[in-house]
C-alpha cells in the first residue's frame, strides 16, 4: 500500500528516550508503592477505628443502662386483722382470694368465734346483710347482737346508720329508758 | 480470546492492588513503564524533562485512582495513556514550559543556546498541537508514528478498511498541521 509522504512526518516521529531504564524508575516505583502501603494502613486503621467505635458505643450503652434509676418499691404495711381459723371449722375462704370482701355470713361466723371483736363484726355483718344481700331478717339478728353487746355511746344515733339500725337503736333506747323508770 | 485473557489478568492484578498487594503493583508497573515513557516522550515531542514529569505524575495519579480502572473498557496501558494525555494538557495549560528552568536535550546532543531555544519552541508547538487533537486522530497518529504500524496493520487492529484508515490518517495529519501552523 502506497502511503503519501508528509513533510510533517518528521515532527511526529518519536524520539527515543535517552536511556532504556532511567535511574528514577526504581525511585518512582518505591514512591507509588509507598502510597499503596499508606492506603492499606489507612484502610486497616479505619477498620480498627470502626471496631473501636462500636466497642465504645456498646460500653456507653451499658453505662447508660446501669445508670438508669431502679424502681424502688415502698412497701406500706397496712394492718389487717388476721383471720383466725378454727381447726374444727372448715375453711370457708380460699387463700387465693384474700382481697374479696367477706360475706355477711362469714362476718357473723367470725363474730361468733371472736368475742373480743364481736361488737364490730356483728355490726359489719348486719350492714352487709342489709346493704349487699337485702336479707333483713339476718340483718336484724346481727344488729340485735351488736346492740346487746355494744357500749352505751354506740347506741346513739349516727348519721351513717341505716333506717333499720336507727329503728332498732331507738327501740333499744326506749327499752332501757323504761327499765330505768321501772327500777 | 486474547482480550478476555488480558481482562482476566488485569482485573486480578487490579483487585490485588486494591487489596494492598505491592507485588501486583510491581507487575503492572514493570509491564507498562516503558510503553508509557515512550508515549509521554512522543506526546511531549521529545521534551525529556516534561516527559519525565508526565510519567511521574501519571504513575502517581494511577496508583491513587486504580479503583477507577475498568479492564473491560480497555487495557491498563490505554488507561495510563489517557491519564498521561490529561497530564500533558494540564502541563501545557499551566504554561510551565516557559519558565526557562527546563533543559531541552534532543537525541542527547548539546546544542548552542539559540538553536536549543528554537527547537524547544518547536517541540512545544508539536506537543500543544497533539494535545488539542481529538482522541481518534491522536490514536491513529500514535499507531502510525509511535507504534510504527502500517496502514494495513492499523486497519486490522481497528477492524476497518485500509482506505478508511488512510482517510482518517490524512484527516488527522491535516488537523495536526492546522493546529501546528496556527501556533506559529
Amino acid at each position: 500500500m502506497n502511503e503519501i509522504p508528509d513533510p510533517l512526518d518528521a515532527l511526529l516521529r518519536p524520539i527515543s528516550p535517552s536511556s532504556s531504564s532511567p535511574v528514577w524508575k526504581g525511585a518512582l516505583l518505591a514512591r507509588t508503592s509507598r502510597t499503596l502501603r499508606w492506603r492499606r494502613r489507612g484502610r486497616r486503621l479505619s477498620i480498627a477505628a470502626g471496631l473501636a467505635a462500636c466497642y465504645a458505643a456498646g460500653l456507653f450503652s451499658m453505662l447508660l443502662l446501669q445508670a438508669e434509676p431502679r424502681v424502688v418499691v415502698h412497701e406500706k404495711i397496712v394492718y389487717r386483722p388476721a383471720e383466725t381459723k378454727s381447726e374444727t371449722q372448715p375453711q370457708r375462704e380460699t387463700p387465693t382470694t384474700p382481697e374479696r370482701p367477706l360475706t355477711a355470713l362469714a362476718l357473723e361466723w367470725q363474730a361468733a368465734e371472736n368475742p373480743d371483736r364481736s361488737v364490730e363484726l356483728y355490726r359489719r355483718a348486719g350492714d352487709r346483710y342489709f346493704d349487699a344481700e337485702n336479707d333483713l331478717v339476718s340483718a336484724v339478728r346481727c344488729y340485735k347482737r351488736f346492740l346487746s353487746e355494744c357500749k352505751a355511746e354506740e347506741l346513739q344515733i349516727d348519721p351513717n346508720d341505716n333506717w333499720l339500725l336507727v329503728t332498732l337503736k331507738n327501740a333499744r333506747l326506749e327499752e332501757r329508758r323504761r327499765a330505768n323508770t321501772n327500777s | 480470546m486474547e482480550s478476555s485473557e488480558r481482562v482476566w489478568r488485569e482485573r486480578g492484578l487490579r483487585d490485588a492492588v486494591l487489596a494492598g498487594d505491592e507485588q501486583a503493583w510491581c507487575a503492572l508497573y514493570a509491564a507498562s513503564f516503558d510503553g508509557l515513557r515512550s508515549y509521554a516522550q512522543w506526546r511531549c515531542a521529545g521534551l525529556s524533562d516534561l516527559a519525565h514529569e508526565v510519567v511521574q505524575e501519571t504513575w502517581l495519579v494511577a496508583v491513587r485512582r486504580i479503583r477507577s480502572f475498568a479492564p473491560e473498557s480497555g487495557s491498563f496501558a490505554g488507561w495510563l495513556r489517557g491519564i498521561a494525555a490529561n497530564v500533558v494538557r494540564n502541563h501545557l495549560r499551566r504554561d510551565s514550559l516557559r519558565n526557562g528552568q527546563l533543559q531541552t536535550i534532543r537525541n542527547g546532543a548539546v546544542e548552542p543556546p539559540d538553536s536549543r531555544l528554537e527547537r524547544r519552541e518547536e517541540a512545544e508547538r508539536v506537543a500543544r498541537a497533539l494535545a488539542t487533537l481529538p482522541e481518534h486522530y491522536e490514536a491513529v497518529l500514535r499507531a502510525k508514528y509511535l507504534e510504527g504500524l502500517s496502514v494495513a496493520e492499523i486497519a486490522a487492529e481497528r477492524s476497518e478498511s485500509a482506505k478508511a484508515v488512510e482517510s482518517l490518517l490524512t484527516r488527522a495529519r491535516q488537523a495536526f498541521r492546522d493546529v501546528y501552523e496556527k501556533g506559529e
